[in-house]
């Protein structure tokens, strides 16, 4: 059971609503966000709490505020995609290729840079969550582990081996996205599985201390997802057209 | 003081300022983060306008807090590195050759493959954007002018006109790193650096994705060869302090 009191939760919960009512549309740049008086009755909230969650949209780019000029709904280019939650909204929003186009395209940047650090890395301990990563999707190939979970523990242990603070902060990013995206592209190919040998070669290259290979293997697996999406997307759009 | 940041209103500035204070370990285990009530009279502000500064700290990962167990400093593992200000706060008061070098290996993933992007996907404006950034770097070179504002404009219209939202939406925090990185990588290379930027817009204007990703590559390649430069030439006391924070 959470500890949590009744204020925290409640933020929580109103920031969630509010942010997937801006991402849905129900507020948007040209009708009005509502005034605080209304949205405190409709919540049953204080007027603090209801700033905090005001706030807390507003770190992620979904509203605007001002004294004197009350709140409002942000253009979507200022809406800040690198928030898991944003991500997670949009993501739920509606399916939507374009979105997991783009960010495979930064994983394709992202990962397989953070391989190769993780390849030159010393940390052994670190290193060592990529092969309990790799043992994890091996075991879910029996069923005997979440295919998913196992899957996004070893894209983040090879962040987190980076010994980079800054992709070492992506994880929460791509787990968000990766839930998505592998149950997109596993679908798509016909296997419920994403590739363990694929995966394995990106590990083995990592222990072996091979930088190149280890940026190559993890750039054949980023590439081949964002693949298997822009083809979804294509056959997406080919359905759309029929209709 | 209170430093008047970006953000005109006084929680911003309250917000920076305990940020700013907490990046430099005022606050820490020995000696625990305020009471919302001392806060309230050094600052001068209502509590609401308090606890909001608090709520942006709690978002940039710098401060946790629960009710009546009070506010705390998180450890720095926590600390938001992809919000700009956070960013800004650690590279211009706790400033370490490390963080920005490990910066630096965000942008060698990330820009070449935006310019590679741009090659393919930039409109009219994305073009003309990078064309004007170039233009004002030729001629803040010309006039021997600070070539920081024009260098900036180039490395963000980049991203923009890769057409990738997430690419985009990292522009401000390279802003806040090129800021401060810029001067460091300038001082050393001088006028070499505007013909390499001009490498990148060619081969962008051109459409050539390759040639883009290739040129880009190098222009930031030669930034952090600048920067590990700088970290050698500077002082060994300099040098033990870092790696002091970093451990």
């Amino acid at each position: 059971m959470s500890a949590q009191p009744r204020g925290q939760n409640l933020t929580h919960s109103i920031v969630q609503n509010l942010g997937v009512a801006i991402v849905t549309g129900i507020y948007s740049v040209k009708k009005p966000f509502p005034v605080e008086a209304q949205l405190c009755k409709q919540y049953g909230a204080s007027r603090s709490v209801l700033r905090e969650a005001v706030k807390m949209l507003t770190a992620k780019g979904l509203l605007g505020a001002r004294p004197r000029q009350g709140t409002w709904v942000q253009p979507e280019s200022n809406w800040n995609l690198l928030d898991p939650d944003v991500l997670r909204w949009l993501l739920e929003r509606k399916f939507s290729y374009s979105l997991l186009v783009e960010f495979a395209q930064i994983r394709l940047a992202v990962e397989p840079k953070a391989a190769a650090l993780a390849a030159a890395s010393r940390d052994a301990v670190k290193k060592a969550e990529i092969q309990k990563g790799i043992d994890r999707m091996i075991a879910a190939e029996q069923g005997d582990d979440d295919p998913l979970e196992s899957d996004i523990a070893f894209h983040a242990a090879i962040l987190r081996a980076s010994g980079n603070r800054f992709y070492a902060q992506l994880p929460e990013l791509i787990s968000t996205a990766l839930r998505f995206s592998i149950r997109m592209t596993n679908r798509q190919k016909g296997v419920r599985l994403a590739s363990v040998a694929d995966h394995e070669k990106v590990c083995t290259a990592i222990m072996a201390g091979d930088i190149a290979k280890a940026e190559a293997a993890m750039e054949f697996l980023i590439q081949e997802t964002l693949d298997l999406i822009k083809k979804a997307q294509a056959a997406g759009a080919l359905r759309e057209g029929r209709r | 003081m209170i430093a008047t940041g970006r953000g005109q209103n006084l929680t911003y500035s309250i917000a920076e300022d305990l940020g700013v204070a907490i990046v430099t370990g005022t606050y820490s285990s020995n000696s625990p983060f305020p009471v919302e009530a001392e806060l309230c009279k050094r600052y001068g502000v209502s509590r609401s306008i308090l606890r909001e500064a608090v709520k942006m700290l709690t978002a940039k990962g710098l401060l946790g807090s629960r009710p009546r167990r009070g506010t705390w400093v998180q450890d720095e593992e926590n600390w938001n590195l992809l919000d700009p200000d956070v960013l800004r706060w650690m590279l211009e008061r706790k400033f370490s050759f490390a963080l920005l070098i490990e910066f630096t290996q965000v942008r060698l993933a990330i820009e070449p493959k935006a310019a590679a992007l741009a090659a393919a996907n930039a409109g009219p404006s994305d073009r003309a954007a990078i064309a004007a950034a170039i233009a004002g770097m030729i001629e803040s070179e010309r006039l021997q002018d600070d070539p920081l504002e024009p260098d900036i404009a180039f490395h963000i219209a980049i991203l923009h006109a890769s057409g990738n939202g997430f690419y985009s939406r990292l522009g401000e925090l390279i802003e806040a790193a090129l800021r401060f990185s810029i001067r460091m990588t300038n001082r050393q290379t001088g006028v070499r650096s505007v013909a390499e930027h001009k490498k990148v817009s060619d081969a962008i204007i051109a459409g050539d994705a390759k040639r883009a990703e290739a040129a880009m590559q190098a222009l930031v390649e030669d930034a952090l060869a600048q920067i590990r430069k700088a970290e050698q030439a500077a002082s060994p006391r300099q040098r033990i302090r870092a790696a002091k924070a970093r451990a």
